[in-house]
């Protein structure tokens, strides 16, 4: 196979991931596929619709500051990424599984391959929600194991 | 193309930077906290863990509380990580206990998250308060926003969600409860006001709490009295008004007959 054959995709990089780690993370999951970019988007429909201060803002802006090779935009985010994308020769986009409704809706529309985050606790499918104490009924032994004793038994 | 600089000389640099940027957000509240994001300043807040201390005093307002929040919201930190670095501290996993299970409140709420969606911002159950939906205020009252209310804990937990974007997890049980139950607000006006201050504010941990002080997700409201609330204050706040009263005075059974009066 050709270097050409490998595939290009670009990391979006979203704001439940902001530390430099993340991306070695996303970039070793998304194996034979060169990572050309990565772009983070303060989000405009978000900051008005939550009405972030500042101090928000500021915070993540420390973040990414650490995150060097990042680029730093603002506005339409599914635009902004897109663009991003297409700027660096691919379509192809992947980035960290979220549960935010936010940012699922907006991974759906550009087409993100979601790479998870390691297990917390690894739970049966469908447990039930309905109160803290149901949840901690099943989880607590299995949450007290390092990520690798977890992973180990996966 | 509206992209942002990201090289900064100094911290004021990058403040006036994204002042510029969101005139709109620093409308909301120009202040900026002493808590630094990225990812040094987390891990220097995470070699300070005590998981054993913080469970002998997580609920003092000193107590040895972590601050990791802001970095957990935004993943500098992951919350398995976070998970590991505790149980490399203590020789047995027992003495992080209790750590751990706070941790895991974080991992339930985005569970349900992933469940429900957009309806995080709907009433999950009714309200067990006597009150139906309807007996809430759609919006914050002013002087509770404004900090001018006249009551010491109150307005003090304002001015240091304004100016830090942090509260203790006891400061924020209360003065939800304050906002919801006192002062008879629907818990999603608070919810919406709190998101837009703190540093750490997330829809999952956030709503769901509110919801869980509200009752609309527990059995039963969440209140306090002052008694209760000096216990947890360490001589920061008294819960007195100026003039000498205050709403949270009396036994438990008095102030429910005050503000659930149809329960
Ligand atoms: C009304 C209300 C609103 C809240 N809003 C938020 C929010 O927007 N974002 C948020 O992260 N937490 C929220 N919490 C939960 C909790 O208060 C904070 O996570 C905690 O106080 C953060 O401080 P810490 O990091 O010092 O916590 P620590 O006690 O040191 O706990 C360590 C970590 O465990 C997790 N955790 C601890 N307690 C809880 C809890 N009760 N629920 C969920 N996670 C928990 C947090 O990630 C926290 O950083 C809210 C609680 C209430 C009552």
């Amino acid at each position: 196979m050709n270097e050409n054959a490998r595939d290009k995709a670009v990391i979006w990089v979203h704001d439940e991931m902001l530390s430099l780690s993340w991306l070695g993370y996303v970039r070793r999951a998304a194996e034979r596929t060169e990572i050309v970019g990565a772009v983070f988007v303060f989000d405009d429909t978000w900051v008005a619709d939550e009405r972030l201060s500042l101090k928000r803002l500021v915070f993540m802006a420390e973040c990414l500051e650490q995150m060097p090779g990042v680029e730093v935009r603002r506005g339409d985010v599914v635009q902004e990424v897109s663009a991003f994308a297409e700027a660096h020769g691919t379509t192809r986009i992947v980035s960290l599984a979220s549960t935010s409704p936010r940012l699922r809706r907006q991974g759906e529309q550009l087409g993100v391959d979601w790479v998870c985050e390691p297990p917390f606790v690894e739970l049966p499918a469908r447990i039930d929600l309905k109160r803290f104490s149901r949840y901690w009924g099943k989880a607590k032994s299995r949450v007290f194991r390092t990520t690798e004793e977890i992973m180990e038994q996966a | 193309m509206p992209t942002l600089r990201r090289d900064f000389e100094s911290r004021d640099d990058l403040i006036a930077h994204y002042r510029e940027q969101f005139p709109e957000a620093a409308a909301v509240s120009d202040w900026v906290s002493d808590t630094r994001g990225g990812r040094d300043a987390a891990e220097a807040l995470l070699d300070n863990v005590d998981p054993v201390e913080y469970g002998r005093t997580r609920n003092h307002l000193s107590g040895a509380v972590t601050r990791l929040s802001p970095y957990l919201r935004h993943g500098v930190l992951g919350l398995a990580e976070t998970r590991d670095a505790a149980l490399a501290k203590v020789d047995d996993p027992s003495r992080a206990y209790k750590l751990v299970n706070e941790l895991a409140w974080r991992d339930y709420y985005r569970r349900v998250l992933a469940e429900i969606g957009d309806a995080v911002w709907d009433d999950r159950e009714p309200y067990k308060t006597g009150l139906d939906a309807e007996d809430y205020a759609d919006d914050m009252p002013d002087d509770v926003t404004n900090a001018e209310t006249g009551n010491d804990f109150v307005d003090g937990s304002v001015r240091e969600l304004y100016e830090t974007g942090y509260l203790h997890n006891q400061q924020r049980m209360k003065l939800a409860a304050y906002v919801v139950h006192w002062r008879r607000v629907r818990w999603q006006a608070g919810a919406a006001w709190f998101l837009s201050h703190l540093l750490d504010g997330d829809v999952a941990s956030n709503n769901l709490s509110w919801q869980w002080v509200a009752s609309t997700f527990s059995h039963q409201p969440y209140i306090f009295n002052q008694e209760n609330l000096r216990q947890w204050m360490g001589g920061r706040f008294t819960g007195d008004s100026v003039g000498g009263g205050s709403p949270f005075r009396g036994e438990y059974d008095e102030i429910k007959a005050r503000i659930f009066p149809r329960a």
